[in-house]
């Protein structure tokens, strides 16, 4: 598939791993790019899925995801970058204000970020620049006690 | 009495009863013993008419209830004229031959009913979605168009969810498009002299040259930037192709500088080819019988034009690229002439059909020695998509078609276009490409503006699912495959398409199937609701996808807001793209959408922005006259007194008062455009809090002032476009002013958490004193008392003014629109503030260098707001 994609399209993205990131930036600051950031690839979201966010309030976030976890058995918070402390604190927070019937289990991921890089003026050509940053997935799901008992009277 | 007295019955009888009875027998006697009937009747005919007629015919129309209050409503005034006011008489009284109007059943006869939208199209231009909307939305008579304004069902509180969550649709094929055929550099040479490079990248840039992506900038008049622009445009190259040395670029704009922007095309073409404007336009008329068949004016156009040049074009095809440029220059007017000649025949062959049944379309062209100008206004559609639903709205609207074929017996377009192994290894390519970006989530995640050619399927036959939650998930395996497609550039191939060919266009255009066929053989389907298997006799449609990619995230804004997709089709098509995405959930919008979606992003919106251009002063013009009419409508108490609140301009723009507050030159002015000098601007005017301390830290006021004075003496009369965003509760409004807050007033908000802003102390209305005074008169004078009263007036007035503080603030700028914005939660809006105006403002508050006062028109409250650039 992406032997379709030669020509002008891989051939900027090997310009762009030349140019470090340094470089860009010098680039940006001398007024010859405009920086645009690409929204992060998202996967389809679910009903359960919480994609915290920084512009957001977090009172608002946190009572979003108190009232999916009321209805669901389980609820993914995730957050991708300088959100990820917050996702964290959102989840820690609905767990300690459920006193111990919800638990939490976390892992970590790296999400590829593209940047662009628009040119301002007339002769030079567009750039992209990738870049990774950290993500979290946060699965916070209830303990069912009444379930837990049945499994242990029939065993 | 004596007829009373007959009528009673007989009872016992008194002397003077007898007495009665035998006189009465007497007359009884002399009466005739019956009555003819008939004859009786015969005599009171005539008056039984008249009683008849004066009750049945009005004499006075009903129209009457619209025309005057309830309080002037006189008895029996539909019988009687003169009751009526004289003012109105003329208009209520029925004239004998008035011609009535026909009954609905007979009006919504499918040919009167086409007759009569053809007769109200005749001084505008309807879209091709014009009845679709016209029964859901507001229409708005504007720019030569009818364009929906609003939905009627929706407030903007929803179109802004739409926008936000979900997908709004807008048919923007009002916009306009001019096709320049020529050399590369012939044609940069021409178009290069109406924008200048400091604006941001030209048409000439090098990443649009490639015609992957579609790019904009503010065109101006020929060679007088930074003053005189003309409108924002959008433009598109074709993508380069080896066979073909001419180019061809798209240029989009706005219907209500179309003209201007034509004409201005035209003269710089002809400076730079050194050429004479050599106009070529191909005058078309239709007969109403066309029209008939359910086609708009444009499509007519179309084949028509395709008809006359079908043969001609054949054999240019044959004839060998060097003398096909002459062959281009010749082929119009022997058209121009086989127009005519068919017109002629048609005059004889159907009965010599009166002239008035013919409908004029211009096919406008022009040629400027080797470069070719075609408007191709009303003969593209285009229709935007926002918001993140629209990625998968369109994904599931747009199949793509199959192309591969066995036989070549029946001609078709798309088998004639992709016998050509490069053009099918394009298409290849394309539909990779877009199954790719069908698995994003979101077009903001492609790379900004760019272009997709695809040939797509008859969006009429492919069903719309019904929406579950099943059809909502799509499996996780899937997606991973496409993302490197995506994340790459996309390439020239990728952005061909043969919408580019006008032959391809036309034909696409004809040959459609109309709506009842392709509904009959729905019908005689077998398994209803499934899909149809046309084969090849199925439409394939060339279509541009072009990508939007919202606003640029920044500190403060919610990032990619009103990302989405425009969609270029051929004519004709709108209607079936329109209702498929319909029926795929997308949720329509019209003008107000347009305008609200640019409040939200804080982004300036042609024309009412663009208050340096034509368009943006005929429509700052519109805004006043509508405003003062308004105003002038309402009684004096219940109106604002504008001179009380000490509001110069309450019904328009002081643009020109802003920018030479004392010098007498009154050239125009502009608006700040310069890239460059913006971003300088951006450093010193926009601060956020992290930065304040900072900046407060290293306070050089020297070099935080120099750009001022470097950017002030190249434009020294210039207005730079700002966003206002309020600090505690408010809007700014339309025509509010933005002025410096004095010491005072940023003393007082540090010291106080819950301090809006100062109050404006009222101003006196001489005139309104005036007349209270000689009521005052009136009435002692009436009572007998002389007027004796010390003048104590002017002495109070004096007082009064030293009570308030009221130190007039500069005004430095004015709020071009403003209101609550839905996307940042608190009063936000646009305006224009003078470039010395904002010098001014950073002298004066060095440490708060956007922090302004806005007063809105209609009150005394001054309110804090920042300003960022």
């Amino acid at each position: 598939m992406s032997a379709n994609f030669d020509g002008t399209s891989k051939s900027s993205s090997v310009e762009s791993k030349e140019k470090s990131s340094k470089s860009f930036k010098e680039l940006i600051d001398k007024e010859e790019y405009d920086l645009r950031k690409r929204l992060p690839r998202k996967l389809p979201k679910r009903k359960t899925d919480v994609y915290i966010t920084r512009k957001t309030d977090f009172a608002c976030q946190l009572e979003r995801a108190q009232k999916l976890l009321d209805s669901e058995n389980e609820v993914y918070v995730h957050g991708l970058g300088a959100a990820i402390n917050r996702a964290i604190n959102l989840a820690l927070q609905i767990q300690t204000e459920s006193q111990g019937l919800v638990e939490i289990a976390a892992h970590t991921s790296t999400v590829e970020l593209v940047d662009d890089l628009e040119p301002q003026t007339d002769d030079l050509e567009p750039e992209t620049q990738s870049r990774n940053n950290s993500a979290i997935h946060i699965k916070v799901y209830k303990i069912n006690p009444v379930k837990v008992e049945l499994k242990d009277a029939t065993t | 009495m004596d007829q009373f007295n007959r009528k009673r019955p007989h009872g016992g009888m008194t002397k003077n009863q007898a007495k009665k009875q035998k006189f009465n027998e007497n007359i009884l006697s002399e009466a005739p013993q019956a009555i003819d009937v008939i004859e009786y009747a015969r005599s009171r005919a005539a008056e039984l008419q008249l009683l008849d007629e004066a009750t049945k015919k009005r004499k006075v129309s009903q129209a009457v209830n619209g025309l005057m209050s309830i309080s002037m409503r006189r008895r029996a005034m539909s019988h009687n004229v003169k009751r009526m006011p004289r003012r109105v008489r003329e208009m209520v009284t029925i004239k004998a031959n008035k011609h009535k109007k026909p009954s609905r059943k007979h009006r919504r006869r499918p040919k009167n009913l086409l007759q009569e939208y053809i007769r109200r199209q005749k001084n505008k231009v309807w879209l091709e979605t014009h009845i679709w909307h016209a029964k859901r939305f507001k229409m708005a008579d504007k720019w030569g168009y009818k364009i929906p304004y609003q939905p009627t069902n929706k407030s903007a509180r929803a179109s802004y969810r739409a926008t936000q969550h979900h997908c709004q649709m807008i048919d923007v094929s009002y916009l306009c498009c001019i096709e320049i055929l020529g050399k590369e550099e012939n044609i940069l040479n021409g178009v290069s002299s109406l924008c200048n490079s400091q604006t941001g990248p030209t048409v000439a840039a090098k990443m649009y040259l490639e015609g992957t992506r579609e790019g904009n900038c503010v065109l101006y008049k020929q060679n007088q930037y930074p003053q005189g622009p003309i409108c924002p445009a959008t433009f598109l190259w074709r993508p380069k192709s080896e066979r073909e040395p001419l180019r061809q670029l798209w240029i989009w704009c706005h219907p209500s500088s179309f003209e201007e922007l034509w004409k201005e095309l035209e003269a710089c073409m002809s400076v730079s080819e050194k050429c004479e404007v050599q106009d070529i336009s191909v005058e078309l008329s239709c007969s109403i019988e066309d029209m008939r068949k359910g086609r708009t004016l444009a499509d007519i156009a179309n084949s028509s034009v395709l008809n006359n040049n079908s043969k001609e074009d054949k054999m240019s095809t044959i004839s060998e690229e060097g003398p096909k440029q002459e062959d281009r220059s010749k082929v119009p007017k022997e058209t121009q002439d086989k127009t005519k000649k068919q017109k002629s025949k048609k005059h004889s062959s159907t009965e010599k059909a009166s002239e008035e049944k013919f409908v004029k379309v211009i096919n406008r062209k022009s040629q400027i020695g080797k470069v070719f100008m075609t408007s191709l206004k009303d003969r593209l559609v285009r229709h935007r998509f926002i918001g993140p639903e629209s990625q998968r709205i369109l994904a599931q609207t747009l199949g793509i078609a199959d192309i591969m074929f066995n036989n070549k017996e029946t001609s078709y377009w798309w088998k004639e276009y992709y016998e050509d192994k490069k053009h099918s290894l394009d298409f290849n390519q394309q539909r990779e490409f877009w199954d790719g970006v069908a698995q994003c989530q979101s077009a903001a995640e492609l790379s900004p503006h760019a272009v997709i050619g695809l040939t797509v399927r008859d969006p009429r036959v492919i069903r719309a699912m019904k929406r579950n939650e099943n059809s909502d998930m799509a499996s996780e395996s899937m997606v991973v495959e496409g993302i490197e497609a995506v994340k790459l550039m996309v390439s020239q191939e990728v952005s061909n398409s043969p919408i580019w060919e006008e032959e391809i266009r036309k034909t696409v255009t004809s040959t459609k199937k109309s709506d009842f066929e392709i509904n009959q053989l729905k019908s005689e389907h077998l398994v209803p609701g499934s899909e149809l298997m046309l084969g090849e006799e199925e439409s394939r449609i060339p279509v541009l996808v072009i990508q939007n990619p919202g606003t640029n995230p920044s500190a403060h804004s919610h990032s990619h807001y009103g990302n989405g997709w425009d969609l270029i089709l051929p004519a004709g098509w709108s209607m079936a793209f329109w209702v498929a995405s319909i029926y795929h959930g997308a949720r329509a919008g019209g003008l107000r959408e347009l305008q609200c979606l640019a409040n939200e992003q804080q982004i300036e919106h042609f024309p009412e922005d663009y208050p340096d251009t034509s368009a943006g002063r005929e429509e700052e013009a519109r805004v006043k006259s509508e405003k003062e009419a308004e105003h002038s409508k309402r009684p004096p108490a219940k109106r604002p007194n504008f001179t009380k609140l000490d509001v110069a301009n309450p019904f328009s723009w002081a643009w020109d008062q802003l920018v030479h507050c004392d010098k007498e030159d009154t050239s125009g002015f502009h608006v700040l455009r310069d890239r460059k000098d913006l971003n300088t601007l951006r450093k010193v005017v926009n601060i956020s809090r992290g930065q304040k301390k900072k900046c407060l830290k290293s306070s050089e006021s020297v070099e935080r002032f120099a750009p001022y004075q470097d950017i002030l003496s190249r434009h020294q009369k210039s207005l730079v476009f700002v966003k206002i965003s309020v600090n505690s509760k408010g809007c700014p409004e339309e025509m509010g002013t933005i002025s410096i807050p004095s010491k005072e007033d940023v003393r007082k908000m540090k010291a106080d958490k819950y301090f809006v802003g100062p109050l404006r102390s009222q101003q006196p209305d001489p005139e309104l004193e005036d007349k209270k005074e000689k009521k005052k008169k009136a009435k002692l004078l009436k009572k007998g008392v002389l007027n004796l009263q010390p003048q104590k007036t002017p002495e109070n007035r004096e007082v009064a003014k030293d009570n308030v503080d009221d130190g007039e603030r500069e005004i430095i700028g004015y709020v071009k629109h403003g209101g609550f914005s839905l996307n940042n939660g608190h009063g936000a809006g646009k305006g224009f503030c003078s470039l010395a105006g904002l010098e001014k403002l950073s002298e004066s508050l060095p440490d708060e260098r956007n922090l302004v006062l806005i007063r809105n028109p209609r009150t005394l409250q001054y309110r804090f707001a920042r300003l960022s650039l």
